[in-house]
Formats: C-alpha cells, sequence, structure tokens
C-alpha cells in the first residue's frame, strides 16, 4: 500500500493535506461523492483549497514510483485534467488535445466523456495522421453501446484481434445481451472470449456463473464442463467449486453439488456462504 | 486527593484540546498522514500550507 510507504509519506505529506472518506460510513461521504462524480472504489480526488478538481487517480496500479510521480506532477500543474481542459477553452480545435482529454477520461474510467472525445479526434483528424482512428472508433463504439446502441460494437469486434478491446468490449456486449435476453449470443462472446484466453479462471467462473444466475438451463451442461476445467486449473478457487456446486444443483446432480460445496468450505472455511450453501443444498434447494 | 483528581481532570482536557481527528488505524508512523472525514479542516489547512486536498475515497466493503 503506497499510503504506508515511507517514501510516499514523505513525498505527499510536503505536496498534500490528505484526508480518508469511506464512502459508505462517513457523514457527508455520499454527497461528496455526488459532487465528484466517484464511480468507485478506491478514488483519490485532488483538490484545490476551494474544492476544484484539479485531478483524480481511480482504482489501483502501477507501481509506486510512477504513482508518486503523477502526484509531484499534478501538485504542479503538468499534465492534469483541470489543465486539459482550460487548454481546450483557447484550443478546441486541436486533434492531440481532444485525445489527450480522450485518454484521461479512460484512465478515469469516465467511458462516456472518453467517447465524446474520441469523436472530436474522428472529426478533426479525418486522415488519420496521428494514428489515433483505431482506439478512436473503439471508445466511441464502445460509448454508444453502454447507451444500449450496440450495432458499431459488434461489426468493430467482429474483425478485431486486440485483446485489450475484445476484453473490455466483450464485457459490455456480454452485459447487453443477458439483460435482451440473447443467450446464444452471450453464449458465442463467451467461448470466443476462453478460446483467446483458455486459462482464465475468472472468465470462466463468471461464464459458469452468469448462466447459473440466469437460469439458462439448455447451458447447464456446458457451464459445469467450464467450471470443472476452471477447478482443475485451480483447485483453491472456493468461488469456483461454489459455482460448480450451484450448476450441478440446478442440473438435478445433488450429490456432485455437495461434494463441489464440501470443497468450497475445505478451502475456505471461513466463509458462512458455502456452509449456508451446503445446508440449502441437502434441503433440496438449487 | 483533592489536588490529584483535578491533576487528572486538567490532564485529561489537555488531551481533548490536543487531539487531531487523525485516524490512527490508516495513518501508518512513517506514511502519509491523514485527516479522517475532514474536509472542511483539510481544505483550510491546504490554503494555509499552499498545499492540495488529496482525498482517497475507499470502500471497506
Amino acid at each position: 500500500m503506497v499510503f504506508k510507504d515511507k517514501e510516499a509519506g514523505k513525498t505527499i505529506n510536503g505536496l498534500y493535506v490528505g484526508v480518508k472518506l469511506n464512502g459508505n460510513k462517513d457523514k457527508g461521504a455520499k454527497e461528496f461523492q455526488k459532487k465528484y462524480a466517484v464511480i468507485g472504489y478506491p478514488t483519490v480526488l485532488l483538490l484545490k483549497d476551494d474544492g476544484t478538481e484539479v485531478d483524480r487517480i481511480v482504482g489501483f496500479g502501477g507501481t509506486k514510483d510512477a504513482y508518486l510521480q503523477k502526484l509531484r506532477n499534478y501538485a504542479a500543474g503538468r499534465d492534469t485534467l483541470k489543465s486539459l481542459l482550460d487548454e481546450e477553452f483557447v484550443n478546441a480545435s486541436d486533434p492531440e488535445l481532444q485525445y489527450k482529454l480522450a485518454q484521461k477520461y479512460v484512465s478515469h474510467y469516465a467511458f462516456g466523456k472518453a467517447a465524446e472525445h474520441f469523436s472530436r479526434v474522428l472529426e478533426l483528424d479525418a486522415e488519420n495522421k496521428l494514428g489515433h482512428r483505431t482506439e478512436a472508433q473503439f471508445y466511441v463504439a464502445l460509448g454508444k453501446a453502454r447507451d444500449g446502441n450496440i450495432k458499431e460494437l459488434e461489426t468493430l469486434l467482429a474483425s478485431s484481434k486486440d485483446i485489450n478491446y475484445l476484453q473490455m468490449g466483450s464485457g459490455v456486449l456480454i452485459k447487453c445481451y443477458t439483460k435482451n435476453n440473447e443467450v446464444d449470443k452471450a453464449v458465442q462472446m463467451f467461448d470466443r472470449m476462453l478460446k483467446l484466453s483458455p486459462d482464465d479462471t475468472s472468465l470462466m467462473n463468471k461464464f459458469a456463473w452468469t448462466v447459473y444466475k440466469q437460469k439458462w438451463s439448455n447451458q447447464y451442461a456446458h457451464a459445469i464442463e467450464i467450471a470443472g476445467r476452471a477447478v482443475e486449473l485451480d483447485p483453491k478457487a472456493a468461488a469456483i467449486w461454489d459455482t460448480l456446486s450451484w450448476l450441478y444443483a440446478a442440473n438435478g446432480n445433488q450429490e456432485k453439488a455437495i461434494h463441489a460445496m464440501e470443497h468450497a468450505i475445505a478451502v475456505d472455511p471461513n466463509e458462512p456462504l458455502y456452509k449456508q450453501g451446503l445446508e440449502k443444498i441437502k434441503g433440496g434447494k438449487s | 486527593m483533592k489536588r490529584l483528581l483535578f491533576l487528572l481532570v486538567l490532564g485529561s482536557l489537555m488531551a481533548c484540546q490536543g487531539s487531531s481527528p487523525i485516524d490512527q488505524s490508516t495513518n501508518a508512523v512513517e506514511g502519509v498522514a491523514f485527516i479522517r472525514a475532514a474536509l472542511d479542516q483539510a481544505m483550510t489547512r491546504a490554503k494555509s500550507e499552499n498545499k492540495l486536498v488529496l482525498v482517497d475515497v475507499y470502500s471497506d466493503t
């Protein structure tokens, strides 16, 4: 944790006054998060003493050195969202500036805002002299898909081989397909992703759990096979044993369901949900 | 005895006056000195010390 580090303490304490805010518990936290549009945890907001946002860092990630350099830059007013927005005020038709703003919003997970600026990049650099077209097209399509218009993203991903775009885009598409109960399309997208990342046990569990939760009964056997492969790859993954157990129960195999849930409990004996799950399954619930 | 009680009360009053809302559980000895959930106080301090405010919004759930 970078904030407990001695060097980080020295650097940050010299530039910032630090405040910890528990987003779920502290007084005024809800209002604060609404005012600054905080969308997830952890989010580190960097503010002027009048409350103006200078920039923010969303999520974990990056090395300690990179993190501290970012905080030094922001304290000096370099590369901040505010400095880019100020620049945009006088130079809105600069495509590179629009690109920097778009990237800044991507780093904040503010994909709607990012899509707006990527659209400007496409308009202002129609001949793709800066080489940002593919990235801009992806984020514009992603922005539309998040609003429910998935056609553009579907077309783009159908021919894309970029694993990053596929991972981000498939997540949004799967959510839309699931919401619309388009089971075949959702399963095809999962299968495509699993072919690209055959050892990704987290993705396997996501697929299997989606099948169980959505009650896609014609996919139970397929999901059991996928979850079974996942626990072979990672036998210490209690959550996947739990998924497998519920799938067996839903598919009418109580004996295997009990066996799988007992595995989950053996791996993580402190998780009460697995013990409760075992009781429910023994009682005939699926 | 009376004097001892007086000293105890005085001592506890002084301790209260000097206390800050720094959250010891999240304030590592050598790390960042965080103030707990006191934005107004942080803004005032930032102004007087010519610093920015760093707000770490987190969740423990």
